[in-house]
């Protein structure tokens, strides 16, 4: 049995091997290739960080304040000279139904 | 047998300069043949940190940053160095001749011919399709609020190495922290330069830098700037300077002072303008120094709000006659009336009831004479004389706030502990620091001492309120709110003595008196409409305490 079970070892060695490189070897190539798309994928990423941060500089010019003072002007809307606080007893809220 | 002996001393020989050979591969030339070795399998890229953003108080953007590139040449690859030049100066400008003598030099492997381009200019370039023209990453700061406190932001140059380095302000003070760590990823690469995905990789992850949100609410910022710019012309002022602060937290709400600097375009302004005077520069506060003096008093108990005082003509220290600012008389004044009416003559008075020694100490305890540890980067503080070398004059004349220097920011700390219960705050710009995982590490409030007690606040407080409603600037108070303030006119010394032409008008107060949201300093240099705190300064002061009370929704009581 003991003998039998290493003939058959003996035989499939060299068949496994063989396998075993193959399969490394085609793993490799695969691996190997893959590399121009890690490259595309980095370059991909660091695009749409740019993006990201060139909307985000979009975003913030047009809230900035000055922005919206010349946008409020264009408007039609003007600086008050004085303004009036009413107080809270003043604001008929409770006659509101 | 000479022939066999000339064979083994040959490879006697031999054997020697094998070893020494290789004795000089393996030890000696060991390091360079390994970089060398390494610099054909391996890449390595850098992976330059972000620079930290700054927020103001409402999270929006005062700094962030914006892509743009470090344009440079690789002389070996370009084709026709005349048409490339000729096409980079049709998009960076300059002219085409000192591009090409740049890129023509002999030796040269690597010319940067533009820093900072922005991604306009560089997609513009990018579209000429050169050989031998390359880009870097190089982010630049982008300001969203254009020049808005430009003086408390600072700015971002180059170190001697060319690195991005803060100077001034906040980008000078946490220039650590914003930089943060420059990151580096090695790994193996093909013999078309491509990386090798299952080959040796060795990152070093980069540190961006941590942001920062300010106390500064740019809303306040906004206003006060443009009321200070109002202000200056309508006074005819030659600098002006405002700065607000929480006085229970020490947070400052905003600071500014002009003529000032865009950061934007910093290297085209004076160099002298990149100074923040709010905590840089000293000027002497005159008689809004008196608040402290007068508090200090009301804290001994050596006064009351009520004690009275002769002020029938000008008084004699030593040599010297103290006289009061209009060089009117009143007669017998309560210390309430002393502050309303600006007393030089009453506040001698006060000063010789606390004494020399209480005085002195006085000065020193509302930090006076030492820096308030401020997070900006220029911050300096004017030294006081020794304790020893007070003399009865200077004493006489400190307790009205003449012969002493200042800093607008020790002033506006001063006065804010009488805002908070005697409690002098730490000022702070930053309030949080948020590091590259979001994590938000708060600055918590400082209190250094209480400098009066909280009973003595209050007494001065309303002896404050008091100046504000029947003193000199009462015409341009906002109605129907209690401000505690008080003015202040202070001639400048030039070359030993006074100019009585020149002054520097101030008005320093909070506001509301019963919950102070804010303690504020105006400070108007030379102000040629009138010399006077009350008219110019105080104005100025309640036209911005208007915007605020609308902003914080205060109404009139």
């Amino acid at each position: 049995m003991m003998i039998r079970w290493l003939r058959f070892l003996l035989a499939t060695t060299p068949v496994l091997a063989f396998f075993s490189i193959l399969i490394a070897l085609f793993a490799t190539n695969t691996f190997v290739g893959s590399g121009r798309q890690v490259v595309e994928l980095d370059r991909a990423i660091e695009a749409v960080g740019e993006e990201n941060v060139m909307l985000e500089q979009k975003v913030a010019s047009v809230s900035a304040l000055g922005a919206i003072e010349v946008r409020a002007r264009e408007l039609g809307f003007t600086r008050v000279p004085s303004y009036v606080s009413i107080g809270s007893e003043q604001v008929a809220l409770h006659e509101l139904r | 047998m000479w022939r066999i002996r000339i064979v083994c001393l040959v490879l006697i020989l031999g054997y020697v300069g094998i070893v020494c050979r290789l004795f000089y591969w393996q030890v000696i030339a060991s390091d360079r043949l390994r970089l060398e070795a390494a610099s054909q399998y391996y890449i390595q890229l850098p992976l330059p940190a972000q620079r930290g953003s700054i927020y103001a108080s409402d999270k929006s953007p005062l700094v962030i940053n914006q892509p743009a590139y470090l344009v440079f040449a690789s002389p070996k690859s370009i084709d026709n160095a005349l048409l490339f030049s000729e096409r980079i100066s049709g998009v960076l400008g300059g002219t085409k001749e000192s591009i090409f003598d740049s890129i023509t030099r002999p030796g040269r492997v690597w010319v940067p011919l533009a820093h900072k381009v922005e991604s306009e200019k560089a997609d513009a370039l990018k579209l000429l399709g050169l050989s031998g023209l390359g880009f870097e990453k190089e982010p630049k700061r982008f300001y969203p609020e254009a020049s808005m406190a430009a003086r408390v932001v600072g700015f971002v140059g180059s170190d001697d190495n060319g690195k991005d380095t803060g100077y001034f302000g906040l980008e000078g003070y946490y220039n650590q922290e914003l930089g943060g760590k420059d990151g580096m990823l090695e790994i193996e690469k093909d013999a078309k330069g491509n990386p090798i995905a299952i080959g040796i990789a060795k990152r070093i992850e980069s540190q961006d830098g941590r942001s920062l949100v300010l106390w500064l609410d740019r809303t306040i910022q906004y206003a006060v700037e443009q009321k200070l710019l109002d202000g200056i012309t309508k006074y005819g002022a030659k600098e002006g300077s405002v700065v607000i602060m929480d006085p229970k937290t020490g947070g400052i709400l905003a600071m500014a002072s002009f003529p000032g600097y865009d950061q934007r375009i910093y290297a085209e302004s004076d160099r002298a303008l990149y100074k923040n005077p709010v905590v840089g520069d000293s000027y002497e506060p005159g008689s809004t120094f008196k608040v402290m003096v007068m508090s200090s008093a009301l804290d001994k108990n050596v006064i009351t709000p009520l004690t009275q005082v002769d002020e029938s003509g000008p008084v004699k220290v030593g040599e010297y006659y103290i006289r009061t600012w209009d060089n009117k008389y009143h007669g017998t004044l309560t210390m309430t009336q002393v502050l309303e009416h600006s007393s030089n003559v009453g506040m001698v008075s006060v000063q010789k009831k606390l004494g020399n020694d209480a005085f002195i100490d006085t000065i020193h305890r509302f930090g006076f004479g030492e820096q308030t540890n401020v997070d900006l980067q220029d911050e300096t503080s004017p030294s006081l004389r020794d304790d020893r070398d007070w003399k009865e004059i200077d004493l006489a004349t400190a307790s009205f706030g003449q012969g002493i220097a200042v800093t607008p920011l020790q002033m506006v700390r001063a006065v804010g502990a009488l805002a908070n219960d005697g409690w002098l705050m730490e000022p702070h710009v930053v309030k949080d620091i948020r590091d590259g995982d979001g994590r938000l590490i708060s600055i918590r409030p400082k209190k250094i001492r209480q400098v009066v007690s909280s009973a003595a606040a209050q007494a001065i407080t309303e002896m404050m309120v008091n100046a504000v409603d029947s003193g000199e600037a009462k015409w341009a108070k906002p109605k129907g709110y209690r401000i505690a303030g008080k003015t202040g006119t202070a001639q400048i010394p030039v070359a030993g003595h006074y100019d009585d032409k020149k002054t520097i008008a101030s008005f320093v107060g909070f506001a509301p008196s019963d919950n102070p949201r804010f303690v504020m300093l105006v400070t108007l240099r030379e102000p040629t409409s009138s010399p006077w705190g009350s008219e110019t300064a105080a104005p100025l002061f309640f036209s911005i305490a208007r915007d605020i009370f609308a902003y914080y929704g205060i109404g009139p009581q």
